[in-house]
């Protein structure tokens, strides 16, 4: 009793006082990206020049816009592609710039001329409360008056009277930028001509930043009316500036306007004067830039139809990227709305649906926002509307463009009565064309779907060749729909491989050190094949969502287990193919296919050779069953079905920590979900879902029995449901009916420890297993000396 | 269970004391030497020495509220994003407000850019200044000396603005930053208010396993369990659970209104997010959803 006590005491000391060692890659869940689904893959670069490899109705609205100009033959001119390149990153919008530079390039100058203390200024202003701030002074403000204190210090010399004065001046507006009320005093009458003229300009401008606009306006525009002051192109441009911060400044309470519309009006008249007075062609480009802002707000469905024109029209540029974001934001308008139900809550599966069936039903709505070229077909790119479907091959019918071409070949499947048409089209498009790649995907996949898979193969093989200017995601796409075309098993097998574009936390910005393995050797050995990679290391390659699917649920275990043998698959392919190969036909009852895999399998897991070897020495069907579970029980990681998105990466025989143990009640049915999430669904629905969906088709070349089998199959490994309670039930069967085999008390342990740590059923309403509890007593009545029933002491 | 073995711990005393009442009588030791008495009370002492040890561990399993500088806040806030939000109508009583104060951006140089858009509440609301820190990998340079001072300066100066009466830093720290973030938050803390509370944000991993967090100043670090970047029908199950083994992240939980709600137990601390500006159908739902 003692020895228990202090053996306990000191047991619990460590677990709770000592600090815990070591760091799991879970729960990051890193995932691996076969194709990046929002947008093209990096570097953008490469992008802007024209690899547009194939846009997907999923990327963001501002790539696909870049993706029109290229489909339809307009490529981004050097100006825009720079332009682009500055407003957008892989991920969307880029961050903003660091503001406070031109800050300290005034600060730098003014010491050069005034010694002492350096005023404090911020660009930031207080809002009506204190919680926010809006941006009062802007950079250009800062580089002006850098540029004025140069050319006054040129003029009267840095020591002179007059500079100081005018800097004097200049310090009382600056201060108005972050709070407060200091407008400097008018001019001496003796100042000379162009000092009084500053002076005017700089009481107007600290009026403007001080939000006295009234008399700001007043004051800019008695300077523009004065021909022979310097600032007086400047002051014009300052006065539209003073009515848009009223009319930002003046929005009535309660409504969501950003800018006062009436107010924001009266912009509009001086705005065209500017740009049609060649006397004030210094600030005619800034003039434009507001106007833009003007037209944004009072006219937004204008606006997003000038703005389409102008994005087409190759004419943007530098302007680009602030138009293409612009035009973007407009549509984010209504393409971005979520409805909000009274009857039941925002998420899930119902949620989803609801808005699903919400958004088809705006399509036919959205007439207006439609009635532009670019609008109408980014529009319909996203939507999945049948409506959406039959505009498109409508438009491409209209108009014979490229563009139209692709989104209609989207949208169609081989059996509509339009793809031979369109199959006509495309095959007019070189391989000179940015839209080659696009417009042969789609081609290839609706020759195989009409049923012409000898075309079809014809046209991927003469992509698949051009792998120097596909992007990666591009690449995978094909060689699924590669795989897709084989012809006969030899075919495809060779084409099971695709090599990730990345690992990240699903839609995460961030890789590199990022990506979640970082340090973590057991993360890297799954992901790079080596515990510590050196950066830009590349990624092992994967089987994807599409490979996943045919060998776990489209072919039958005889194929399977061939294609574990194959040397076209890459060693750490082969060798999880082949255990779970091995694990799939003896879980099927299928000795056969198991001994042709039992080599290869072995060879993968010298460990399992002697559960293997048990197997293949079984006698009676009964007994083959038993090893098989008898073996699997002993390798947490062994499951009759490959991994894809989330590859496993805790040690084969540990048991993983988030219970991605043996196999969740989808038996491999769902391989872009993580086990974890599993436990919380209704997997079978969710199976049975996506047997319905795309991806997921027979090779072409089976046979009716084949298929027949693989079905079969595929039901068979369902019906066992979740591992957890299917394993212990075999071995409870096994040891009432066998009770003296000696592997029976190990089997039983084994047994335990899946129901313990195996993939779990957590749904409300599923009752609780009492496997482990049957066991435990099991054990400790009928094998109570067994050291297998010491190692199970609890339930 | 910490109950359990607190009251556990209570009746056992007594009579341990009453043994030790006769351990302490020097003449009476010769009669305890081989005696029943001397058995029970070594057995007695490791049993007590076990319940105490177990209590510090549940000590450390899981951290109360009770505890914590957030002991009279509500026990729901709302975040405020960068959204024009209007909250005057909220009962101050039952929700707190954490809005999203400044982003403190970093390079080879810290800078703060303020919230823009317009935030409005009642006068008594209990306010909890957000600090985002963005410090993309790929850029920031966070061992540049003096970067850990500004850095705080800015965090700690949303502090001082009026009916503040808590921070949150919002800083989704890569691994090589997390001895820089450790720094900083250690330097908030110094230049806060002493009653002031601290929160942070934390990425649901950083709650489940490993220990970087234990030595953070900071009297929460909320797991954020939405917006995981997993397939939303992961978890689809109200009530669905997430491992977290961090004391820090047990006080408090992060939700979203358009996302399912894990299991939130009572004593749990409630921050929700919204993806519009917030309005009274979005109050009242987070209301049906957490109960009177």
């Amino acid at each position: 009793m003692k020895n228990v006590a202090t053996t306990l005491f000191i047991a619990v000391l460590i677990l709770v006082v000592l600090p815990r060692w070591g760091e799991s890659c879970l729960p990051d869940f890193p995932e691996i990206v076969f194709t990046r689904p929002s947008g093209p893959d990096r570097p953008l670069a490469k992008f802007a020049k024209g690899q547009i490899g194939i846009p997907l109705p999923t990327w963001r609205r501002a790539f696909l816009v870049v993706a029109y100009r290229y489909l339809d033959d307009k490529p981004l001119n050097q100006p825009e592609q720079h332009s682009l390149l500055t407003f957008f990153d892989t991920y969307g919008v880029r961050d903003r710039d660091v503001p406070d530079l031109a800050i300290n390039s005034w600060l730098s100058e003014r010491a050069k001329v005034r010694g002492g203390a350096q005023p404090k200024i911020s660009l930031y202003r207080d809002g009506e409360s204190p919680y926010y701030k809006y941006t009062n002074c802007l950079p250009p403000a800062f580089h002006n008056a850098v540029l004025v204190l140069h050319a006054r210090a040129g003029q009267f010399g840095a020591k002179s009277a007059e500079l100081q004065e005018w800097l004097r001046a200049q310090d009382t507006v600056f201060e108005n930028c972050s709070g407060g009320s200091s407008v400097p005093g008018p001019s001496p009458a003796s100042a000379n001509s162009l000092m009084r003229a500053d002076r005017a300009y700089q009481i107007a401008a600290a009026h403007f930043y001080a939000m006295h606009l009234t008399e700001a306006l007043r004051d800019f525009d008695g300077i523009a009316r004065d021909n022979s002051s310097p600032w007086s192109s400047l002051a014009s441009y300052m006065a539209v500036r003073t009515i848009i911060r009223q009319a930002w400044s003046e929005t009535k309470a309660g409504t969501n306007e950003e800018y006062n519309p009436t107010i924001l009006a009266l912009a509009e008249p001086r705005l065209a004067a500017i740009s049609s007075n060649v006397k004030l062609r210094s600030v005619r480009k800034d003039a434009e830039r507001l106007q833009s802002l003007v037209r944004f707000h009072l006219h937004p469905d204008r606006r997003q139809h000038e703005l389409a024109l102008t994005l087409l029209s190759g004419m943007s540029g530098l302007d680009f990227g602030q138009q293409l974001l612009d035009y973007k934001l407009l549509l984010d308008r209504f393409l971005d709305v979520e409805p909000q139900f009274d009857d039941g809550p925002s998420w899930g599966p119902v949620y989803d649906r609801r808005v699903k069936e919400w958004k088809r039903k705006l399509y036919p709505k959205l007439k207006t926002q439609r009635s532009d070229e670019l609008s109408d077909w980014l529009v319909t790119l996203q939507s999945d509307a049948e409506e959406a479907k039959l505009h498109a091959v409508s438009r491409w019918k209209s108009t014979g463009s490229v563009p139209w071409l692709f989104v209609a070949m989207l949208k169609l499947d081989g059996k509509d009565e339009a793809a031979s048409d369109v199959l006509r089209a495309a095959s007019e498009i070189t391989e000179m064309s940015p839209a080659y790649f696009a417009v042969s995907f789609h081609r290839s996949r609706l020759l195989r779907e009409s049923g012409q898979t000898e075309a079809a193969h014809q046209v991927i093989e003469g992509v698949i060749r051009r792998t120097d200017t596909l992007p990666a995601s591009a690449l995978n796409l094909l060689r699924d729909e590669q795989m897709r075309d084989s012809t006969d098993f030899a075919t495809l097998r060779d084409r099971l491989v695709r090599e990730p574009v990345e690992v990240t936390a699903a839609d995460s910005d961030v890789t590199g050190e990022d990506s979640l393995c970082y340090r973590n050797p057991k993360c890297n050995l799954a992901f790079y094949g080596v515990p510590d990679p050196t950066p830009n290391r590349p990624l092992l390659p994967q089987f994807d969502l599409s490979v996943a699917e045919t060998l776990n649920k489209r072919l039958p275990v005889d194929l399977v287990v061939e294609a574990a043998s194959s040397e076209s698959l890459p060693a750490n392919l082969r060798a999880r193919l082949a255990v779970s190969a091995w694990a799939r036909a003896a879980l099927l009852g299928n000795p056969a296919a198991a001994q042709r895999v039992a080599e290869s399998a072995a060879a993968a897991r010298p460990e399992m050779k002697p559960f293997i070897d048990g197997y293949a020495t079984a006698l009676t069907e009964d007994e083959r069953h038993f090893a098989a579970t008898f073996a699997i029980l002993h390798f947490a990681g062994l499951r009759p079905f490959v991994d894809s998105s989330y590859p496993r990466t805790t040690d084969f025989k540990k048991i993983d920590d988030y219970r991605d143990n043996w196999w969740c009640g989808d038996v491999g049915g769902i391989p872009e979900e993580l086990s974890f999430f599993k436990q919380d669904n209704d997997n079978l629905r969710v199976v049975r879902e996506l047997d319905h969906r795309f991806e997921a088709t027979s090779p072409i070349f089976l046979s009716s029995e084949q298929q027949a089998q693989a079905s079969a199959e595929w039901k068979q490994l369902l019906s066992m449901g979740l591992a957890s309670e299917y394993l212990p039930r075999q071995v409870l069967d096994w040891a009432g009916k066998h009770p003296d085999d000696p592997r029976v008390p190990e089997a039983l342990h084994f047994a335990w420890r899946a129901d313990r740590y195996g993939c779990a059923d957590n749904r409300e309403n599923v009752a609780e297993s009492h496997l482990s509890r049957d066991i435990f007593k099991l054990m400790h009545k009928r094998y109570p000396n067994s050291e297998w029933t010491k190692k199970t002491p609890v339930w | 269970m910490a109950v359990v073995k607190i009251r556990a711990f209570r009746r056992f005393s007594l009579s341990y004391l009453t043994k030790m009442r006769q351990v302490l009588d020097l003449s009476s030791l010769r009669v305890l030497r081989g005696s029943s008495v001397r058995s029970t009370l070594l057995k007695a002492s490791g049993l007590v020495l076990l319940l105490l040890a177990v209590a510090a561990g549940v000590g450390r399993i899981a951290k109360n509220t009770a505890e914590t500088r957030f002991h009279d806040f509500p026990r729901v806030t709302l975040w405020a994003w960068e959204r024009p939000e209007d909250l005057r109508a909220l009962d101050p009583k039952r929700y707190a407000i954490a809005y999203l104060d400044q982003t403190v951006s970093i390079s080879d140089r810290a800078w703060s850019t303020p919230r823009f858009q317009p935030l409005q509440v009642a006068s008594s609301a209990r306010l909890i200044a957000v600090i985002r820190i963005e410090a993309p990998t790929q850029s920031a340079q966070v061992d540049v000396p003096g970067l850990t001072i500004v850095v705080a300066d800015l965090i700690a100066s949303s502090a001082k603005k009026p009916g503040v009466a808590a921070l949150e830093v919002d800083f989704d720290a890569a691994r090589s930053q997390r001895k820089f973030y450790s720094e900083v938050l250690h330097e908030v803390r110094r230049l806060m208010p002493e009653d002031m509370p601290l929160s942070i944000t934390a990425l649901a991993s950083w709650c489940g396993r490993g220990d970087w967090l234990k030595d953070l100043p900071v009297d929460e670090a909320v797991p954020m369990l939405f917006r995981m970047g997993l397939d939303p029908h992961a978890s689809n199950r109200p009530g669905w659970t997430y491992p977290i083994r961090e004391p820090l992240c047990s006080t408090s939980v992060g939700v979203s209104t358009d996302e399912t709600w894990p299991r939130i137990l009572p004593t749990q601390r409630i921050y929700v997010f919204h993806p519009r500006p917030w309005d009274a159908l979005a109050v009242a739902n987070v209301r049906k959803l957490i109960g009177p």
